[in-house]
């Protein structure tokens, strides 16, 4: 009888192991960032005499869309995900390439999207969930972590990096260098061989500033949170008005919709890289440190999911995604307070933006795939 | 991946990851608790605006406190693009109420000068009915606002445009000039005359109103004001009276001059200047030049193609020349004078000498066979000096510059040193832009044509004919009729040279006076008060007896206002002659020059004499008489 019982048990196992912890707290980030959105962009499209919902509903579909991605992606067992990873790390590749063709479309002085079918997407947001597959799968092959597998696996991502560095997307390719050391980390490389990586990486950085392959305003944004009252109007004036919305939130806010820094857009591109200035400014401490709070349990269920795997791949694709999420907070939210430099980072689930919703949910749903295969 | 350890690596990847976090809360503690009170009043400040409240500008008065230029309010429409619904049918409304096209109101509403949340004006000198009803449907028109705002009055009717110039939007080469630095792109400045010369006192400065704004963008109160500061009158020693006589006297001889045939067809009388002003300081009393331009025409900016239209079609004549300091002749006959001091102070003539008048002059020794002929055919005889300028006998003055020609090895070029002396070939140094500097030719200046221009000026070195030619103020010389009037200003205080000024004063909007201009010397003419004396008691025969001028002053009484005058009649080649007449009164103690011009009039004292006549009436307060042109054609 329990043996029966076991059997069904087993043979249903997967839906019932799923981690209901994990999906309610990603939705509850994603509900967050509809508010936020919606406090971000409903006053200025008002102003113009559009419909105040417009950037709202559009994420909303966004979200739709990529909760139907995230069934998708916990549905297959995970490691299929091995076997198509170097498929799509190939057409990802290809899709930074046409970025930089006149196919892509430039926005604010950066080439980061192309539209496909009508779809506008960004290949870069892609490339970063399909970077960390290939480098998992890759890696767990592994019996020892030697040198040589620290560079081939620093030229997996250094590839999609040097690519997405030419778009230019700073921010992203720092999330690789982040995911791409996370992953030596966790999958046993020496620490002396991965500061050697880290060493190269820095003198090829010098190299590409001393040639002037990066751009002025990349080098003052990234400069700039030494002294941002120095340049008010220019690179430093993103960063001093965020600090002034967060700062000006106090311990409980001023209010859903009351913040005026927020409504009288003093700070740019609010609803997008800076929606946690949102949250600062009219939710205040409280609000904000809720939100970092969701994300903690976020990366929790993560961290647990690793260590539960039943495989070596599972524990280093769910580190990756552990490691991207964690990353792309700590930039984004520390580009807002001044602690970081100002990147283009959205805030995982909580930022507008399609193609970033999509991804984040398709990782959120790997979590959930590992999790719910964990046993042997 | 080695699985050894595989525990105490994902705790060292989770310490670090605890580690970025716990960094991140200890940042926002630290804002949002420790620092809140600091930002939030930055926060603040962002929510508080300031909406500029623009100053009068000052006005332009004459000398007896008449404004010529002040300031008339005009209704504006302006609409707030946040408040603005469907941005279209509004633009169509007022496009009907306001008879204005639609293209016109988009192209203003879409002006990238203003800042999102600064009502753009619209509309200018809306009438009161529509102001009224748009008050009254407010509802159907939203953003839509009226005010009144400051517009440029020619209280005068457009008297002396030339003089008072225009205004126009500051452009972004002016922006960038420390002077403008508080203006904004679109607001007005001076162009021209005194608006552009005296814009410093003119402008004022622009108040502001900080207005509190909640986050819905919606007013909440006023916190503070800064009054604007109107800007300074300008009061000029121009007498509007004497002003509108000079333009409406020239408008009525240049009428009458193109009533009168010559052998070269009706006079074309292209257009002219008067210049009055105080022998004793400078100071203008009228400058007039024709044609005239209506100032209003500026109030709005013009076509490119509305501009040449009005004023660069050659039928025109260019109204918007200065003529009185831009105009260039020669001054022919009434360059005598001078010519003639040259002579006396040169030692080539004398207050008493006796000078053959013969119908030609041919330069002694000279076989090309070159003839200089006398303004007459009739052998004048043997002429006194003052003869000499009475009946303005070319040949005596053509044997004088022939003298400066053979004394040019001891002496230099002492003629055009002794001419240049009274103010001619510089600027003047009239207080309004656009004036010309004129020419005496020298030796260099013909050397430095001829290599530039060999075939227009084929002869490269100085000839005993320039001198010739010179003595009578013609060949190359050129005049503006406000040089000859600074000229003629010497002349008649004996010998100083004033600065040519249009500015008395600058006073607070109450008459509270904050700058005075007195006359400037910029010179003492090295002249003889005895040669003075000599000259003038000439050029009072003028305009009586036997004088060139005296059918146009027939019935003058001299004894009570006495005149000094001489006329002048250029030859410009090519063109009719240019009628030319310049005066001082009271010739004992003179307190008027007037100079008049009359371009391609015929000869001076035709059409210019009676002009300074008429003047001279007006200024003496004597019945004006009706004017009319002499029918005597002398120098």
């Amino acid at each position: 009888m329990d043996v029966t019982l076991g059997r069904w048990v087993h043979r249903e196992g997967a839906l019932r192991h799923l981690d209901p912890i994990l999906i309610v707290t990603a939705s509850a980030l994603a509900l967050y960032g509809l508010f936020m959105v919606y406090s971000a962009t409903h006053q200025g499209l008002e102003s113009l005499g559009e419909d105040p919902g417009f950037y709202l509903k559009k994420q909303v579909a966004f979200l739709m869309l990529g909760v139907i991605a995230m069934i998708v992606a916990a549905t297959f067992d995970y490691r299929l995900v091995k076997v198509y990873a170097p498929i799509a790390y190939g057409a990802v590749v290809l899709a930074l390439l046409l970025v930089l063709t006149p196919l892509g479309d430039e926005t604010a002085g950066a080439q980061r999207w192309i539209t496909l079918f009508g779809f506008q997407f960004q290949p870069s947001e892609l490339a970063k969930l399909t970077v960390v597959a290939v480098l998992a799968s890759y890696l767990s092959e592994l019996r020892e972590v030697r040198l040589e597998h620290v560079w081939r696996a620093g030229f997996i991502a250094g590839g999609p990096m040097a690519l997405i560095f030419l778009q230019p997307d700073i921010g992203t390719m720092m999330v690789f260098g982040g995911v791409l050391i996370g992953l030596l980390v966790v999958a046993g490389a020496r620490a002396r061989h991965i500061a050697i990586l880290v060493g190269m990486a820095l003198f090829g950085a010098i190299i590409a500033f001393n040639l002037g392959i990066v751009k002025d305003y990349q080098i003052a944004r990234l400069t700039s949170f030494l002294d941002p009252a120095a340049d008010p109007l220019r690179a430093g004036y993103n960063r001093q008005q965020a600090e002034i919305a967060i700062g000006a939130g106090g311990l409980f806010g001023r209010g859903y919709l009351n913040g005026t820094q927020t409504n009288l857009d003093f700070v740019p591109e609010q609803h997008t890289d800076f929606v946690f200035t949102v949250v600062g400014e009219e939710l205040g401490f409280v609000g904000a440190t809720g939100l970092l709070g969701l994300y903690a349990i976020l990366l929790w269920r993560g961290f647990r999911t690793a260590l539960m795997s039943r495989d070596g791949f599972g524990t280093l694709l769910a580190m990756g995604i552990v490691t991207m999420f964690a990353f792309q907070v700590f930039v984004n939210v520390g580009m807002t307070m001044g602690i970081m430099p100002v990147t283009g980072i959205p805030l995982p689930l909580v930022s507008y933006g399609g193609t970033s919703m999509i991804v984040n949910w398709i990782a959120v749903g790997l979590l959930l795939n590992v999790h719910m295969r964990r046993f042997k | 991946m080695t699985d050894a350890k595989l525990g105490r690596r994902l705790v060292t990847v989770a310490a670090v990851i605890s580690f970025a976090f716990s960094a991140l809360v200890t940042r926002l503690w630290f804002l949002q608790v420790l620092a809140a009170e600091e930002y939030r009043d930055q926060a603040t400040g962002n929510y508080v605006r300031l909406i500029p409240v623009p100053a009068p500008r000052g006005r332009i008065l004459d000398r007896n406190g008449r404004a010529l230029v002040d300031n008339r309010r005009a209704i504006v429409i302006t609409v707030d693009r946040q408040k603005v619904g469907d941005e279209e049918a509004l633009l169509r409304d007022l496009s009907a109420l306001l008879d204005e096209p639609m293209t016109d109101l988009g192209e203003r509403l879409g002006d990238p000068d203003y800042l999102p949340y600064q009502p753009v004006p619209v509309y200018e000198g809306a009438s009161e009915t529509v102001a009224i009803y748009l008050k009254e449907h407010a509802d159907d028109f939203p953003g839509v606002d009226v005010r009144e705002a400051g517009v440029r009055r020619y209280a005068e009717g457009g008297l002396a445009p030339h003089v008072l110039g225009y205004l126009g939007q500051v452009n972004p080469e002016e922006l960038k000039d420390p002077s403008f630095v508080d203006l904004r792109p679109g607001q007005l400045v001076g162009r021209g005359g005194v608006e552009q010369r005296y814009e410093e006192y003119l402008r004022g400065t622009d108040g502001w109103l900080k207005q509190e704004i909640d986050a819905q963008g919606e007013l909440q109160g006023t916190l503070g004001v800064r009054d604007e500061t109107p800007g300074n009158d300008v009061v000029l020693s121009l007498d509007a009276d004497i002003q509108r006589l000079a333009e409406e006297t020239m408008e009525e001889a240049v009428s009458q001059a193109r009533g009168i045939a010559t052998i070269t067809g009706y006079l074309k009388a292209t257009g002219g200047a008067v210049v009055v002003l105080d022998p004793n300081d400078g100071h203008i009393v009228a400058l007039a030049s024709y044609p005239t331009f209506d100032p209003e025409l500026f109030l709005e900016p013009l076509t490119s193609r509305e501009y040449r239209r009005r004023f660069l079609l050659p039928g025109r004549n260019y109204p918007l020349t200065n003529r009185a300091i831009a105009g260039l002749y020669p001054p022919g006959s009434t360059f005598k004078p001078f010519v003639a001091a040259a002579a006396l102070r040169a030692g080539y003539a004398s207050p008493e000498g006796f000078y053959p008048c013969p119908p030609d002059f041919v330069v002694p020794g000279d076989t090309s066979g070159t003839v200089f002929g006398n303004w007459t055919d009739a052998d004048l005889g043997v002429l006194s000096f003052a003869d000499s300028l009475i009946r303005s006998c070319d040949t005596v003055f053509y044997k004088w510059g022939l003298d400066f020609y053979a004394d040019r090895k001891p002496r230099g070029e002492l003629m055009q040193h002794q001419l240049r002396q009274w103010g001619f070939d510089e600027l003047t140094g009239i207080d309004i832009p656009g004036e010309q500097e004129g020419r005496i030719p020298d030796a260099r200046w013909k050397q430095a044509v001829h290599a530039q221009y060999p075939e227009l000026f084929p002869e490269s070195t100085w000839l005993p004919g320039d001198n010739i030619n010179m003595s009578i103020g013609q060949g190359d010389v050129l005049v503006t009729p406000l040089q000859l009037a600074t000229a003629y200003a010497a002349l008649a205080n004996g010998g100083t040279l004033y600065r040519p000024q249009l500015a008395l004063r600058v006073q607070e909007p109450d008459g509270a006076i904050i700058r005075e201009f007195e006359g400037e010397t910029i010179g003492r003419i090295n002249v003889r008060p005895s040669h003075v004396a000599a000259i003038t008691n000439a050029l009072r025969g003028v305009v009586q007896g036997s004088g060139t001028a005296a059918g146009a002053f027939s019935g003058w009484d001299h004894t009570a206002y006495p005149v000094a005058g001489k006329t002048g009649t250029s030859e410009v080649h090519g063109k009719q002659p240019h009628s030319w007449f310049a005066a001082y009164a009271p010739a004992d103690d003179p307190e008027f020059v007037v100079v008049t011009v009359v371009e391609e009039g015929g000869h001076g004292s035709q059409v210019a004499a009676p002009i300074v006549r008429r003047m001279l009436e007006g200024l003496l307060d004597l019945e004006p008489s009706a004017f009319s042109i002499e029918a005597t054609e002398t120098d």
